[in-house]
Parts: C-alpha cells; structure tokens; sequence
C-alpha cells in the first residue's frame, strides 16, 4: 500500500506537468465535466433532501399527521379538515403521546409600516414539545397558554426578526399587531430551525395560541386543507389502530351532525409529516435526476473519448513504460493520476457550480418545491462528489489505458503514428456515438413533452379579459360576526366601497367578487339538485351583476344577476358555466332548474357563462364552476376594471377605506396580468430550464459525434490521402465516410426510439395523470438531430479531404 | 569521450563465461491476417552465454525484428519453448512478463523511444520505478547517475531528450538499458538513426560495456558493426541460416544439442 502510494504520487507530479501541456484536453475534460457534475450534485442533494434525508427534527421518523377522509355521494376525499373534528379529536384522542392542532392562516402584520403579509401558524403547545426547536430568544408557548386559555402570544421566526423587527434583541415583552390584535412577544426560534413548510411551500413567519385562530368551530360541513396535525403515536399504537380508532370517533359524530346525508362516512388516515411536507415533489425530483443522468451519461461518453484520443496519444508513451516492465496496473496508475486530477478539479468546481444552483433553487423554486432551504454542501453532498470523482476517474483510466496491446509491443514502437498502430476500434467508435445520439434524442423527446406541457399552460388563452383589471382583497373588520345584521352591515359596507372606488378617476367599473377570477388553488362548494341530492363540489364564486361585463366573460345563455343596491337580499339565482351545465343538464335545458347549496335555499339557474381557463388546472373538470350573487360573507373582494394602463396601488385605496372604517385594511391589490403572471410562472421556469437541458444535451452530443469522427478521421488521413493520391474525387471519398459515420447515428436514434417507447409504457402506468404526448413535437427532435449528427460528421471529414494529399501521406 | 569512472559490473564478470542465460529452441512466429499467414520465424534455435556479444544480420524481412521482440518477451512466439536463466519464460502472464522485462532485459532502440515529457533522469529512472516492491528514491538516484556516468551523460540530467543531439539520445537510451542491471541488453539497430560519427561512438560504447561483462544480443544492417561482435547471427527466411564467431568462444551445432539434451532431462 505504501509503495502504491508512492508511486500514485510520484505518477500525479508526472500526470500534472503532462496535463498543462494539453491545455485544450484538460480544459474540456474539466469543462464538461464539471458542469454536468454541478448539475448532477445538486438534482442529487434535492432528491437526497425530498426522497431520504429526515426531517429536521428530534423523532423526526415518528411525527405523523392525521388526516381527515370523507365519503360523501359515493365520491372519497382526504386532506381537508373540518374544525370541530379536529377539536374533538384533540380533546379526545387516546393514541398519540403528544398531538398538536395547527391551522395556516395569512395575516397583515399592522404595526409595521408595510404592512406586509405574514403567514401564522395557530397552534397549541404540543407543537413545540414535538419539534423542539432551538430559541434564540425567550420561550415558547407554553402549557399554561395552551387551549380556551386566551393568552395574546407570539413566537417570532428568526427569518422573521431580522427581516420586519430589525433584529431588535430588546423584543421579549414588546407588543406586536398582527391582524387586528396586539400580541406579546415571548420568544423567537432559532436561525437553524427549520419549522415545517404549508402546502405552498411557505414557512411561517409567526406561531400564536390556538384560540385566535379564525375558524367555524362548529360547522362540520367546513373543511380546509389549513387545518392540520402533528402528533407522535403512543408506543405499541400501530398507524393503522390509530386511524382506526381516530376515524371510528370521528365518524360517528359527524353522521350525527347536519352537514352529512344518509350514506356519508368519515374517517381517519395517519401519514408522516415527512410525505405531507414532500408530497408529489419527489416526483419532479426523481424526474430532474433522471434528466440529469441523462446528460451525466452523454458527459461521460463525450470525456471517455477525450481519453481515448489521449491514450492514442500517450500510446507511444505507454507502450516504451510497458517495454520497460510497466505492468497493465502500473500503467492504468499513471492513467488514473491523469484523470484523478482532471476529475477531482472538475468535482471541486461543480461543487462550486451546485452551490450555485442551491441559491438559484432557492430562488427560482422556493415556492414549488419543498425544503429547498436545507439544501447545501453538507456531508452527503461531499462523500457522493467524492465517490463520483473518484469512480469516474478510474472508469476513464481504466477504458484508456486498455489501449495498450501487451502482445505486440514492439509493432507499437516501431509504427510512427502513420495510420497503423492503435485505434480506437470501429465497433467502440460506433457505440460512442450510438450512445450519444441515442441519450441525446431520448433526453430532447423526453424535454419536448415537458416543454410542451408546459407552453400549453403558459399560451393556453384564459378566456376572459385580464387587461387594465385589478382585484382589491380587504380585510373583514374585526368584530364581524357571521349572524345577519352583522351580514347586511358587512354588505352594505362593501356597496359603500363599491362605489367610493367608483368615484376614482381612474377607475371605470367594480364588481364584488368573494375570489380573484384566477388564482394558486381552487376552491370548491358542494351542490344539490331540487331535491337536496348532492351532485358535485365546483368552483364557484360569488359576483356582482357587472362581473361578467368586466371580465369580458360573455353569457351564452339567459342574463346576469341584478344589480343589489339595497344589502338585505337574499339569494335564490344561480349562473352556471358552461361546461358545468352540459354535465347538469346534457339536453341544453339548464336554464329554469332548481339547485341548492342549503336545503331552505332554491337557486334558479338564470343564465350560461363562457367557460374560462385557470393555468394549473389537468382536467376539464376545472371548467366546472358556478356563480352567487355577492354577499359579504368572507373577506371582502373587488374586481376593479380601470381606465387603459392606469394602474391601482394601496396608498391610492387605503386613505379612502380609513375614511369609510378606520379597521379596513388592504390585504392585496394585484392586477390580473401579474396574477397570471405568477400562476404560469413556475410553467414558465420549468419551460426555460427544460430547454436549457435540452440544449446543453444537444451541445455535448454534437461534441461528442465531432470528437469521435475527427479523431477517427485523423487516424483515417493517411489511408485518405491515397485514395485521394490515386485520383478518387473528393465527393466520393466524402460518401463513403459519411455514409460510415451516420451508420452508428441512426442505429443511435433507433434505439432512442425504442427506449422511449418502453419508457413510455413505464411512466404511463406509474402516474395517476394522464400526459397527452405529442407525437409531432417529438418527432421534430428527428431532423434536429439528425441535421446536427449531419454537422458533426461532416466538419471532420472536410477538413480530411479539402487539403493536398501528400500532407496526409507525409504525415504532417 | 571519457571513461574514468566506469566501474566493471562486477556482478556479471563474476559468473563463469560459458554459463546459458538464454536459450530459445524451435522458436516459430506466425503473423495471422485475415488473407495471409506470415511465417516469420520458423524454428530458431539459440543459446546466449553470459558475457556474450552477438550481432544479427539478415535482409529485410528476414524476421530479425521479430527475434529481438521475442527475445526481449514484447512479443509472445506462436510455438517452441524460451528460457531465461533456466526458467521457462513462453507462457507467462502478462504481469510476469512485465516483471521479467523489468529485472532481466534492457532494450535500447533504433528510434531511441524515449519518453518527451520526461527529463533524461526520469527516463532513465524509469525501469527502477516499476520495480516491486518500490525502491527507495535515494536508492533510484544513485543507480541513474551510476548509469549515466557509464554513458557520460550525468552533466545532463535535467535537460529533456528533445534537447540533445541523436547521438547522446541514444547514450540515454544504453543508460536506461543498463540501470536495472539487466541480465541482456537488447539493441535494435543502434546506429540506424545516427550519423557515422555518432553510430561508431555508440558502437565502442558497447564494446565497452561488453568487455566489462554485460551480454549484448544487438540487430544490425551494417556488416562493420556486425563485425564487432564476438557472434555473428545470419538470418535468412525465418531460421539462423549460418553462424561465425570472432570472439574466445563460439557454439557448434553438437554443443546446442547437448544442451538441449541436458535440458530435456
Ligand atoms: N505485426 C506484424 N503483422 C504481420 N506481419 C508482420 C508483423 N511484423 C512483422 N511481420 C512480417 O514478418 C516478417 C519479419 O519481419 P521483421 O522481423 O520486421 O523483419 P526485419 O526486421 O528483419 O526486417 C516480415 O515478412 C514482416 O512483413
Ligand atoms: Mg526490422
């Protein structure tokens, strides 16, 4: 071992002042390879974090959450909580050790002079003793804080201290304003504790008692993915007892409340916080990983014959070593110290390259993806780069230094390099370009799906007008109750905003809308026929008589709402979209039906509106969807169309609504153009990186095709230049290599064929969702592949053949 | 040229003169293509004693290449048997083969084939570096310049081979052949790329080395320097077509049959 590494040592100062000589060799090795392994280390550290790594936490693997599973109509749902059931299951549950409810709520954070948006996390004190986190400042909430006890507290995020309170060290015991009430400030958590993310990939900024928490406690009808769980399951309670138990008690309060019929079930299901957080994310993981292995294996193909073309260089070299009594593995040594080095720059470099690309995750794909913030150069990350370092320097070590033909030595020594000597062979020639070809044009297929699903979002036409349209959200003020005074006060306050926006020069026409029309998410009710038979859950949304007109939405059938001046109406018109009254009433005879979403309260269906499309939505079912007229029964909302390129902000609103009710507050104003924006956003990053990959696959390919042909050509030049020395025409000799070279190029793209074809058949039976694959739009990847295999073949063997034939015979 | 600090290798001048190091019998080599058989060689038979000089001459294609690749184990024979120091060496492992290479056999080429990258230290070193176990580096540099005092080329130790002259290439070359104290040193055409100035200097350098006791198995074309070695090999068509000795000693056809008497026994 000693002597090895002698010897290995001795070998790298030799490897190293060979390399400078090759600066063009050593810069592409490291060149292609560090970028691939950039690229490879960071797709590798996402899935390690999404698919392997633990939670953050003490007892990670034990944290569970339960869920709620409803059966109503015959139709079966889970994820979406209702309140009371989670009470019931807090005060009563006999399995967890410890069980904390927690419920996502968004809230502007008064006091600070942006008032900016700030995501809470409602909790009682289990959740801390489950997560444990460090603190960098004060306490916890405590015990003593926990259910029906009303203490006004706040946990801040350390995140969340530097960047709105200054990293102010005197905050314990100060008040702070978020919503409408004022919270004492007893704690601020740890930089390194990482509190699980909602199901936007948000982490909270604030934790308060469970008591402020602004849920219908006693509606069982209510349910929302907000609402959630952790608990840590009691030792010996198996998942399954657990959600046996938690799902029989559930149950049976819930057949006994009013928002279930006659054949409704509910129950329970235990899953680990871990898969509630990552979710289908390791599926968009374990894609980019494929995609990057891809372009690994095209990188590695392009560098192995790099070294193949250098161990025809060294071969002289190599074979004196070898007459001198070099053995095959003190040879493949001095191979190994060549590539160890280049590889080992190269993985220090794309180490630098995936930092790179973790900041740019953060960045780019904070929102879609999951604990993207534990993603960096940890231990993991170092002893897989140095695995793959070190693997691939012994792979191209060891196909180089193969080169060597022990049994005719002295034929090596004595050929000068004149075209006889050694070769790479014909048949590993053929493969390395089958290869590349093949995984360049599987790797372009598989980017044409993606890229095509995703332009189909991003171009996909919404239907409706979103030009010079803003949507005002504002804050219902506190106090408001659900009762009905409280309801037509609330009504008539919106009217009242309604039109003192009116008055604004700038602005042309407001509608009431309890939704912006499009938006991350979706948001359904449950409707009855006549009979108070439940025929589905839509979207839906609750309008004014001009939202149609504002949306440019056109009605395809019957009229609008009329127009409410006077705020105690009630409700009893419905205004269905089209494709929902095709499902409702496939003879076309919607219009005059009766529906109902309380059995007291007939909706007569009074007109058809266009369908329109929401970006995000995979089926046509997200065309489904209903209307109300208005009522002020959430936060208030504000479709607000304006005069051409004016545009709307909070300073403009907010003086106008103090005026009306000094408690209003402006939870956004946001315009429909950058709504649609942000919601094709990620479509728009996915589309963008896919081509990146796509050309970056391309670009290697073509390199690789022209790195094997141009040294298959130059060790050609001399049998070349007798052809060309006896008088064949060029053309001729250029057919005849082209037609040897794009040989292994189709073979390449056969395969390719052939692979996805199989891959297709494998993917398609794992996804639940259907993906419509464009044929046309892979079978475009063909003539590019070809056109640039045709490039790549062809520059070397020009160069061959345009020059004097005794410059190849004499080899110079 | 100067020859003070030669030292005689004692090691070789110690044995008895007429001991067999290398014995090749029924040699034959066969180059397969897909057309055509070449019989290069076509059963040699040949015994090289301790101390000895011999030259092999022949016309082109005549298979003397083939010969010296044999006897130098960077080629393996298609039939017949080869010994080095009584060991049978014809079916060896590539490893093994190596290591013979490495221990027993200096080569010194026409085209020289030394190393570029390397400095005339390093390429002279080399043969020491693939020893197994590894020596010691205090122990390679004494050898090196040991064996380049025998060349007279120490003074040149750090210069790249591109930078000298053919002739002291070629003294380079004898150097890296000598430094493994080998048990023959092989040479291919010595003198085939050097001037006649520089191609005599390189002969009397063998001479030289030969009387202070290395065994010397050397091809050539030219008759005056096949003239200088105490055995003249002809070859013709594959076989040793007749033999002259110049030296003390010479080998008759009935020694080499008891030989392999000897040996069969
Ligand atoms: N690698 C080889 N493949 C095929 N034939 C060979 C090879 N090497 C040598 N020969 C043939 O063997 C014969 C002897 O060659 P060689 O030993 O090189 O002759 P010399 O060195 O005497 O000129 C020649 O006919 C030559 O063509
Ligand atoms: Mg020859």
């Amino acid at each position: 071992m000693n002597s090895f590494l002698r010897h290995l040592k001795f070998e790298l100062s030799l490897a190293k002042s060979a390399l400078l000589k090759v600066p063009g060799f050593s810069a592409t090795v490291i060149a292609t390879l560090s970028v691939t392994l950039g690229a490879l280390i960071c797709i590798f550290s996402l899935n390690h974090v999404l698919l392997v790594k633990s939670l953050p936490y003490t007892n990670a693997e034990q944290l569970v959450v339960v869920q709620q599973s409803y059966t109503e109509g015959g139709e079966s749902w889970s994820g979406s909580q209702s309140a009371p059931g989670m009470l019931l299951w807090y005060k009563n549950q006999q399995v967890f050790d410890e069980f904390s409810l927690v419920f996502d709520h968004k809230e502007l954070v008064a006091d600070h002079p942006d008032q900016p948006n700030a995501l809470i996390n409602f909790v009682t004190p289990e959740y801390f003793s489950l997560l444990t986190p460090q603190m960098h400042l004060g306490r916890v909430i405590k015990e003593s804080e926990g259910l029906d006890t009303h203490q006004a507290v706040v946990v801040l995020s350390y995140q969340t201290w530097q960047k709105w309170y200054q990293s102010d060290t005197n905050i314990i015991g100060r008040k702070t304003m978020i919503g409408h009430i004022s919270y004492k400030v007893i704690g601020v958590t740890g930089e390194s504790f990482m509190a699980p993310e909602n199901r936007y990939n948000e982490a909270p900024n604030f934790w308060i008692p469970w008591d402020y928490q602004s849920l219908d406690i006693t509606h069982w009808g209510i349910m929302t993915r907000a609402l959630n769980s952790i608990g840590k399951l009691k030792a010996g309670i198996s998942p399954r007892q657990a959600s046996a138990q938690l799902g029989a008690m559930l149950n049976e309060k819930f057949i006994a409340s009013d928002a279930s019929e006659d054949g409704d079930t509910a129950g329970a299901k235990i899953v680990s916080l871990k898969d509630v957080i990552v979710g289908d994310s390791s599926r968009v993981a374990l894609l980019l990983l494929s995609g990057v292995i891809g372009l690994l294996l095209i990188a590695v193909t392009n560098v192995t014959n790099l070294f193949l073309s250098r161990a025809a260089q060294k071969q002289r070299t190599m074979a004196i070593q070898a007459a001198l009594g070099a053995k095959p593995n003190q040879l493949f040594i001095s191979m190994f110290a060549e590539s160890l080095i280049l590889s080992v720059v190269a993985g220090a470099l794309g180490l630098l390259i995936a930092g790179w690309g973790f900041v740019l995750l953060d960045e780019l794909a904070a929102q879609q993806l999951p604990r993207i913030s534990e993603l960096g150069i940890d231990n993991t990350t170092l002893m897989f780069t140095g695995f793959i370092v070190i693997f691939l320097a012994g792979v191209f070590a060891k196909l180089s230094s193969r080169v060597v033909n022990y049994d005719a030595l002295q034929a090596q020594l004595q050929s000068s390099g004149k075209g006889s000597g050694l070769q790479v062979s014909k048949r590993v020639r053929h493969f390395l370009i089958a290869m590349q070809v093949a995984l360049a044009t599987l790797l372009l297929a598989g980017a044409s799906v993606v890229i095509e699903q995703a332009l189909e979002t991003i171009l996909h036409p919404l239907g409706f007008n979103e030009e010079d349209v803003f949507y005002l959200r504002v804050d219902r003020p506190k106090g408001a109750n659900y009762s009905q005074e409280s309801l037509v006060e609330m009504n008539l306050l919106t009217l009242t905003i309604k039109s003192e926006l009116e008055k604004l020069p700038q602005v042309e026409k407001v509608s009431r809308s309890i939704r912006p029309v499009i938006f991350k998410g979706n948001n359904s009710m449950g409707l009855n026929d006549r009979n108070d038979k439940r025929v589905g859950s839509f979207a839906f949304n609750m309008v004014d008589h001009n939202y149609f007109d504002i949306l440019e939405l056109p009605l395809v059938q019957g009229k609008t709402f009329i127009e409410q001046k006077d705020p105690r109406y009630s409700i009893n018109e419905i205004i269905l979209s089209e494709s929902l009254a095709q499902e409702l009433a496939p003879a076309g005879d919607a219009i005059g039906k009766v529906f109902k979403i309380q059995p007291t309260q007939p909706l007569k269906v009074i007109g058809i509106a266009k369908d329109y499309y929401r970006p995000g939505m995979n089926n046509e079912y997200g065309y489904h969807r209903y209307y109300l007229p208005y009522a002020a029964f959430e936060d208030f909302g504000f479709d607000i169309k304006v005069t051409e390129g004016a545009q709307l902000t909070r300073e403009l609103i907010l003086p106008l609504l103090l005026k009306l009710n000094s408690k209003l507050r402006i939870r956004t104003v946001i315009s429909h153009t950058q709504q649609h924006a942000d919601l094709i956003y990620k479509h728009k990053l996915t589309a963008g990186l896919t081509i990146v990959l796509g050309l970056l696959s391309l670009l290697l390919a073509a390199a690789g095709i022209y790195g094997v042909l141009n040294y298959s050509t130059q060790m050609r030049r001399y049998e070349l230049g007798i052809h060309l020395a006896l008088g064949a025409k060029t053309h001729r000799i250029k057919n005849m290599v082209m037609k040897e070279s794009l040989y292994p190029v189709l073979i390449g793209m056969l395969c390719s064929a052939v692979l996805s074809v199989i891959i297709f058949l494998i993917v398609r039976q794992q996804l639940s969702f259907v993906i419509n694959i464009n044929i046309v739009g892979m079978l475009m990847v063909v003539p590019i592949m070809l056109a640039v295999a045709y490039i790549a073949c062809y520059i070397p063997i020009k160069a061959a053949i345009t020059e004097d034939p005794i410059k190849a015979l004499r080899n110079e | 040229m100067t020859h003070e600090n030669v030292t005689p290798m004692t090691s070789i001048k110690a044995e008895a003169p007429q001991k067999v190091i290398i014995e090749m019998k029924s040699l034959t080599k066969v180059f397969s293509t897909e057309s055509i058989e070449t019989h290069a060689l076509r059963g040699v038979n040949l015994a090289i004693y301790n101390q000895d000089y011999i030259s092999i001459s022949g016309p082109s294609g005549c298979g003397k290449s083939t010969l010296l690749s044999l006897l130098g184990l960077l080629d393996t024979p298609t039939s017949g048997q080869y010994f080095i120091d009584g060991q049978d060496v014809s079916n060896l492992s590539i490893n093994d083969r190596a290591e013979i290479r490495n221990q027993h056999i200096g080569f010194v080429f026409q085209a020289f084939n030394l190393i570029d990258e390397l400095s005339v230290f390093d390429n002279v070193a080399l043969p020491l570096r693939y020893r197994e176990p590894a020596m010691l580096e205090k122990d390679i540099k004494k050898e090196v310049l040991t064996s380049l005092e025998k060349v007279a080329m120490s003074h040149r130790c750090d210069h790249k081979p591109n930078q000298l002259s053919g002739g002291q290439q070629q003294r380079i070359a004898i150097a890296r052949g000598l430094v493994g104290k080998p048990t023959i040193l092989l040479v291919d055409e010595p003198t085939g790329n050097l001037d006649s100035k520089n191609g005599d200097a390189v002969m009397a350098m063998l001479a030289k080395l030969n009387s202070e006791g290395m065994t010397i198995c050397m091809v050539t074309h030219d008759p005056r320097y096949a003239d200088m070695a105490k055995r003249k090999l002809h070859l013709l068509d594959g076989l040793i077509a007749d033999e002259y000795g110049t030296g003390e000693y010479s080998v008759d056809a009935l020694a080499l049959e008891k030989l392999s008497a000897q040996e069969a026994k």
